[in-house]
C-alpha cells in the first residue's frame, strides 16, 4: 500500500513548485545562453527541481525513509492564523484588539489553555505594548477601534 | 601600523554610548534567548529585525551580533544547569557540563565555560581584524565568473556541512532561489512571479520570509514537542574553579579557540561543527578517554571555547566577501540589505567605522558577557521556570507587531503567516528552512552574476574554469561535494549530526 514517508512527501511537494515555476517562466522570454532574458534561470531551477524531486520520490520507496510523523494539526493552523486575526484587527479595531486576539489564539494553540490565566496576560502584555509602541515610540498606530 | 588604527576607529565608533548601550541590549537579549528553552538565535534576530529599522546600520548590526554570541553564553548555562542545549551549539556542553553540575562543581562549570568563551573571542576577534583587509582585497579583484562560483562553493558548502538530507537542503535552496527572484527583473525589467501584485514588484520583503519560516515557524515546533520536566540544578557554591580544574581546561581552551577559528570560516560553519569537533579532540587526546561524559574538564572547556570562536570567525566571510556561511550570517546580510548596504568588499573600503565598529564590539561584547553573566546567573535560573504556554502567546504578539511595523502592511503579516505554515509542512518532510534562506539572500547575485559572466564569456560555460580563482573556487566546490559522495566522510558526517 502507498504511504507518505519524509522523502517522497519532499519530492512531491519540490515537484509541486518546480512544475509551477517551468510553467510560470514559459511566460518571460528565455534568451539564448550567451544572452539570457528572463525566463531562463527560473526555467533551470524550476528543472533542477524536478529532478530533485523525481531523487526523492525514489528514494521514498526504499525502507529506510523516515514516517511522517504526527502532524500537530491544533498549533499548525492556530499560530499562523494568530498572525491572521492581527492582521485583520490592527487596522480597524486598533492595537488592543487585535494584540490580545492574537494573543488568545496563539495561547489556545498549546495543550494547556485557560481562559483566565491567558486574558489576564494578553490584556497586560498587549497594554504595556501599546503604550510602549503608540506612545513612547509613537508608532502611527491607533489603541482603539475608531468610533 | 595601519592594524591598529583600524582597531581604534572601531573601538572610538563602538564606545560611544549609544553603541555601548546597543551592544549591552544585544548581549542581554541574546543571553535571555539562549536561556530561554524553544527560542534560538536564529528565531530571535529573524523576530528583532523589524526594529533595526529604527537604529542606524553600525547600532542595527551591534546589537544583531551581540544577540548572536550572547545566545551562545546564555545556550551553555542551561546546557550546564538543566541538561537542556538552549541553543543546537550546546548540546555538547551538556554532555560533560551537566555531570559536572551533579557533582557540585556547577559554579566551576560555569565559570571555566565563561573564561573559556572569553579567551577564545578575544582571539578571533583580534584573527578577524589581521585577516579581513587581506581578503577584501583579493575579493576585490573579483569579476562576476568569481562571485558566481564563490556563492556556489557556499551554498555547496552550507548543504555539506550541514546536518540532514543532503538532496533536500540542495530542493530548498534552489527554492529559496526562486523566491529570490520574484518581482522586477534587474537586467530586463520584466515582472517576474508577481501575479500583478504591485507588493511583489519589489520582490518578496526578507524580513516576512525569515520572520515566518524560522521565527513563527519555531512556535508550532515548540507547541508540536511533548514538554519534558528536567532537573534544574540551582544550587551554586563557589564561581572558581579548583587549581587542578584551571590547569586541566588551559590546554582544551587554546586548541578549541583554534579549530573553532578555522572551521567557523567555512561555509556552513560556525558554532555547532566546530564544538563537536573540539569535545572529538578532547577526547581523542585524553588519557582516559572513559571519563568523558562523567564530567571532564576537558569535554567542557574545549568545546565551549570551539564554538564561541567559530560564531566569531564566521562573521570574515560574511563581512568581507558578502558571503553568509549560515543562517544566522544570512540574517544579518539581510539586515545590511535592509539599512541599503550592498555586503561585499566594498563596505570596509567605503564604510570603516561600520566595520571595525562592529569589530571592536564583538570584544566589549564578550567582556560585558563575563562581568555581568556570572553574577546574573540566579536570575536566568529562575527565568528558567517561566512555562512555555505563558510564553509562546508573547512570541507570537511580537512576531506580529515586528512584521506589521515594517511598512504598516496588512498583507506583510499575510506572507508571514502564510510562509509559517510552509515552514512547518518543509519540517515535517524533514527539509529545514536554513538553506532556504542561504538561498534567497544570495539568489539574485547569483543569477546576476552568471549572466554577466556568459556574456563576458559569449556564452562558453567554460570562463569560470579559465580564470585561475575561479578555478579554485569551483575546484573546492567539487572537492567538497566529493567529500559527500565518499562513503567514509558520509558515516562520520552522520555520527556528526546523529543526536539532531
Amino acid at each position: 500500500m502507498f504511504r507518505f514517508n519524509q522523502d517522497n512527501a519532499a519530492g512531491a511537494l519540490f515537484g509541486l513548485f518546480g512544475t509551477v515555476i517551468i510553467v510560470l517562466s514559459q511566460q518571460y522570454p528565455l534568451g539564448t545562453m550567451r544572452q539570457m532574458k528572463a525566463g531562463y534561470v527560473p526555467t533551470v531551477l524550476g528543472a533542477m527541481l524536478i529532478v530533485i524531486a523525481v531523487v526523492l520520490v525514489i528514494r521514498g520507496f526504499s525502507s529506510t525513509s523516515e514516517p511522517m510523523g504526527r502532524w500537530a494539526l491544533r498549533p499548525w493552523l492556530l499560530v499562523p492564523s494568530s498572525i491572521l486575526a492581527f492582521s485583520l484587527l490592527v487596522q480597524t479595531g486598533g492595537l488592543v484588539l487585535a494584540g490580545v486576539a492574537c494573543m488568545l489564539l496563539a495561547a489556545a494553540s498549546g495543550l494547556e489553555f485557560r481562559w483566565r490565566e491567558q486574558i489576564i496576560l494578553a490584556t497586560l502584555v498587549t497594554g504595556s505594548a501599546a503604550m510602549l509602541f503608540i506612545k513612547a515610540l509613537g508608532l502611527p498606530m491607533t489603541f482603539f477601534p475608531a468610533i | 601600523m595601519e592594524l591598529f588604527d583600524n582597531l581604534i576607529l572601531g573601538f572610538s565608533v563602538a564606545g560611544s554610548p549609544m553603541n555601548i548601550l546597543l551592544c549591552l541590549v544585544g548581549v542581554m537579549v541574546g543571553t535571555l534567548i539562549g536561556v530561554l528553552p524553544g527560542i534560538g538565535p536564529v528565531g530571535a534576530l529573524a523576530m528583532l529585525l523589524p526594529v533595526t529599522f529604527y537604529l542606524t546600520p553600525t547600532g542595527a548590526l551591534i546589537m544583531l551580533a551581540g544577540i548572536y554570541y550572547g545566545a551562545q553564553y546564555g545556550g551553555s548555562t542551561t546546557a550546564i544547569l538543566v541538561n537542556m542545549p538552549g541553543e543546537s551549539s550546546s548540546v555538547v556542553t551538556c554532555l560533560d557540563g551537566h555531570q559536572m553540575a551533579r557533582k557540585g562543581r556547577a559554579g566551576s562549570a560555569l565559570a571555566i565555560a565563561a573564561l573559556g568563551s572569553f579567551f577564545a573571542g578575544t582571539v578571533s576577534t583580534l584573527l578577524i581584524a589581521v585577516a579581513a583587509v587581506p581578503l577584501s582585497r583579493v575579493a576585490l579583484s573579483f569579476g562576476s565568473p568569481e562571485y558566481f562560483s564563490l556563492m556556489l562553493l557556499g551554498l555547496v558548502g552550507a548543504v555539506v556541512l550541514a546536518s540532514g538530507s543532503i538532496v533536500k537542503a540542495i530542493g530548498m535552496i534552489v527554492l529559496g532561489v526562486c523566491l529570490g527572484l520574484v518581482g522586477t527583473d534587474v537586467s530586463t525589467g520584466v515582472q517576474r512571479f508577481t501575479f500583478g501584485s504591485p507588493t511583489l514588484m519589489e520582490g518578496i520583503d526578507f524580513v516576512t520570509l525569515a520572520l515566518g519560516i524560522m521565527g513563527v515557524t519555531e512556535i508550532i515546533l515548540n507547541l508540536a514537542r511533548r514538554e519534558a520536566t528536567t532537573e534544574v540544578i540551582s544550587k551554586i557554591e563557589s564561581l572558581w574553579p579548583s587549581r587542578e580544574e584551571a590547569k586541566a581546561s588551559v590546554g582544551p581552551v587554546v586548541r578549541g579557540t583554534l579549530i573553532g577559528s578555522v572551521l567557523g570560516l567555512l561555509p556552513g560553519g560556525g558554532g555547532v561543527l566546530a564544538s563537536y569537533a573540539s569535545y572529538t579532540m578532547e577526547k581523542k587526546l585524553a588519557r582516559d578517554p572513559r571519563r568523558f561524559g562523567n564530567g571532564a574538564v576537558e569535554g567542557l572547556a574545549g568545546p565551549e571555547s570551539a564554538n564561541n570562536a567559530g560564531a566569531q570567525t564566521s562573521f570574515i566571510p560574511m563581512l568581507t566577501l558578502g558571503i553568509p556561511s549560515n543562517a544566522v550570517m544570512a540574517l544579518l546580510v539581510g539586515a545590511m540589505m535592509i539599512q541599503g548596504i550592498a555586503p561585499g568588499p566594498d563596505v570596509m573600503l567605503e564604510q570603516p567605522e561600520l566595520f571595525w565598529g562592529i569589530i571592536a564590539s564583538m570584544w566589549i561584547g564578550n567582556a560585558m558577557l563575563l562581568v555581568i553573566n556570572l553574577p546574573l546567573i540566579g536570575l536566568w535560573v529562575s527565568l528558567l521556570k517561566v512555562p512555555y504556554r505563558l510564553l509562546c502567546p508573547c512570541i507570537a504578539l511580537i512576531c506580529a507587531v515586528g512584521a506589521y511595523s515594517v511598512n504598516y502592511s496588512i498583507t506583510d503579516l499575510w506572507f508571514v503567516a502564510g510562509f509559517a505554515f510552509l515552514g512547518y509542512i518543509f519540517k515535517k518532510v524533514g527539509c529545514e528552512a536554513a538553506p532556504l534562506v542561504l538561498g534567497f539572500i544570495l539568489g539574485p547575485g547569483l543569477e546576476e552574476n552568471l549572466r554577466r559572466s556568459m556574456v563576458v564569456g559569449r556564452g562558453d560555460p567554460m570562463i569560470f574554469l579559465n580564470r585561475p580563482i575561479s578555478l579554485a573556487l569551483l575546484t573546492l566546490t567539487a572537492v567538497l561535494i566529493l567529500f559527500v559522495v565518499l562513503p567514509h566522510f558520509r558515516q562520520s558526517r552522520e555520527v556528526v549530526f546523529q543526536d539532531d
